[in-house]
């Protein structure tokens, strides 16, 4: 999963980033560069980059220094030419993050996250301020995690068999007649992953994959992005290729988007990230009620991890879903461990496999569905 | 011959010194337009701020489209210079907008600049760094406070333009008289 054409880093990323550590960032090696996944300033700290081999300190001369043998190293040779996230780099970065426009983002701040163009997310903590129960927003913010979101186009390809329902009850000639795959419809799907496996990005090619009907039929894709990342929506316009059959919420509640979605854009398939309260789990059974397919992702290592969370919990007890995909790490960033049909248990997978864009032009027109 | 100079020279004299009188009282009514001005801009500011939480830069943007003249002028400028990131703070958008505007004007048009923009100035300290309802009360502060130096300077041109109108003919009219 690691493919990619332009350089988001130093186009979208580096505005957002304070002086030092933008220069550090920009004169990093191309081949680092590229497969940043992070970007970590801390305040009075040093500033850090993350690839998928782990995390190295960002150097004035654009060179990473790896921790090697520990950390106590930084202190005795390395901390002259570290980048450290001072108290005036990280009132810029703060600046630059939040246009200065705190007023405008206080339900992000409370949250934990801004979203920059082009949907890569920024993750902030501090000192939250409360309201009750509730997190009103966070003050005095000290440590922020630039995360890298990428499109890998084609990078669900090899998943899109497993999404797609076959006909039911029809002959193949009747279907080839009118159009090759017009009874083609959609599973409810939950990926499943730990943070930084790749569920959005899996997620977003599968939306758009569905959305340019790429595999046979163009599905009407609604797609529910309360964090802006799948769609990486900017005055109204997708930054990211989600074909043209796609209708986005951004920035809406996911339980409260998934109904809107539901009742005035009668879609195909809802598509949204990071599902895990009891809202979301009703608003999904309500979506699947209406008859209306739904494609989610959540934070969970496991199936049984995913089991534990009393939402989830609930929504897979009540067969909101029909497939889970479990992604991993194991073979790389987007190791799709597990395909599990839900109603039996069983795993369609014969071996776990890397979700790769190599070929990039979806299925082609073309898709052997896999039912069990 | 030396008869029709003198005439001339009168003449000249005194267009001349009415034209500066009326320039001078002209300033008196563009220091009121413009503090109404600035008063449209941040009602239009707060309103873009706390009921539609745009973000800053494109909120100045939009309050300098609605209010035009100087204001206009000053929020694009400052509304570029933020979004650009080039310049700092808010506030140090604004204070160099502010500062570029002045220097680009006629020094008789920025009368008393110092002591009516003061109240922006203050502001642009304060704005977008905090939530709204905090920067709602900033911005109605600078408002009222734009406001009264409005009232102030509406009596002041309302006195000062027929004065200084009838002034630079009247003293025109004096050194012709003294000159001949």
């Amino acid at each position: 999963m690691g493919r990619n054409v332009r350089d988001l880093v130093v186009e979208q990323i580096c505005p957002a980033l304070p002086p030092r550590a933008r220069e550090a960032v920009k004169a990093l090696p191309d081949e680092i560069r590229q497969r940043l996944t992070e970007i970590r300033l801390r305040r009075g700290r040093p500033a850090m980059g993350v690839v998928p081999e782990g995390d190295f300190y960002l150097s004035s001369d654009g060179q990473p220094l790896w921790p090697g043998s520990g950390d106590a190293a930084l202190n005795q040779e390395l901390v002259a030419s570290v980048v450290m996230c001072t108290e005036n780099e990280w009132e810029i970065a703060m600046r630059l993050v939040t246009e200065c426009s705190i007023y405008a983002l206080e339900r992000e701040l409370a949250a934990g996250y801004i979203t920059l163009r082009g949907g890569h997310r920024v993750g902030l903590v501090g000192r939250a301020v409360l309201e009750g129960d509730r997190i009103r927003t966070q003050r005095e913010l000290s440590a922020a995690n630039y995360r890298v979101a990428r499109q890998i186009v084609g990078v669900a390809d090899k998943v899109m068999p497993y999404i797609l329902r076959r006909p039911g009850g029809r002959t193949s000639s009747q279907n080839q007649s009118a159009w090759p795959h017009s009874g083609l419809s959609v599973f409810s799907v939950l990926v499943l992953s730990g943070p930084g496996h790749g569920k959005t990005t899996l997620l977003r090619d599968i939306a758009r994959q569905l959305s340019y009907g790429s595999c046979g039929r163009g599905f009407k894709v609604g797609i529910v992005d309360e964090r802006s990342e799948i769609a990486a929506c900017c005055g109204g316009v997708p930054g990211n290729d989600l074909g043209p059959r796609a209708d986005i919420i951004d920035s809406c509640p996911k339980a409260q988007g998934i109904m809107i979605v539901t009742r005035s854009m009668s879609p195909d398939v809802i598509v949204t990230d990071e599902i895990g309260h009891a809202a979301d789990s009703e608003a999904i059974e309500e979506a699947r009620r209406c008859g209306v397919a739904v494609i989610a992702t959540a934070h969970a290592t496991d199936y049984d991890d995913a089991q534990r969370r009393p939402a989830l919990r609930d929504i897979l007890a009540r067969g909101g879903f029909e497939r889970a995909i479990l992604l991993t790490s194991r073979l790389g960033v987007g190791t799709c461990e597990r395909m599990i049909h839900l109603p039996t248990g069983a795993d369609l997978l014969d071996a776990p496999f890397l979700l790769s864009a190599a070929a990039g032009k979806g299925c082609g027109g073309r898709v052997r569905c896999v039912e069990r | 011959m030396r008869g029709t100079m003198k005439a001339a020279g009168a003449i000249i004299t005194i267009v001349a010194s009415g034209l500066a009188g009326l320039v001078v009282a002209h300033s008196y009514r563009v220091r009121a337009r413009r503090l109404a001005a600035w008063v449209t801009a941040l009602s239009v500011l707060e309103t873009e701020i706390s009921f539609g939480l745009t973000k800053l830069g494109q909120a100045m943007r939009r309050a300098g489209q609605v209010a035009g003249q100087s204001p206009g002028q000053v929020l694009v400028r400052a509304a570029q210079l933020l979004e650009g990131g080039e310049c700092g703070s808010a506030g140090a958008c604004l204070s160099r907008a502010l500062g570029e505007e002045r220097d680009s004007c006629n020094w008789l048009w920025n009368r008393k600049w110092q002591e009516d923009m003061e109240a922006v100035v203050v502001l642009g300290e304060a704005l977008g760094t905090s939530n709204s309802s905090d920067q709602a009360r900033h911005i109605a502060l600078a408002s009222r406070r734009l406001e009264r130096q409005r009232q102030v300077a509406e009596e002041a041109a309302a006195t000062n333009y027929r004065l200084w109108s009838a002034m630079g003919f009247l003293i025109g009219g004096m050194v012709a008289i003294a000159l001949l």
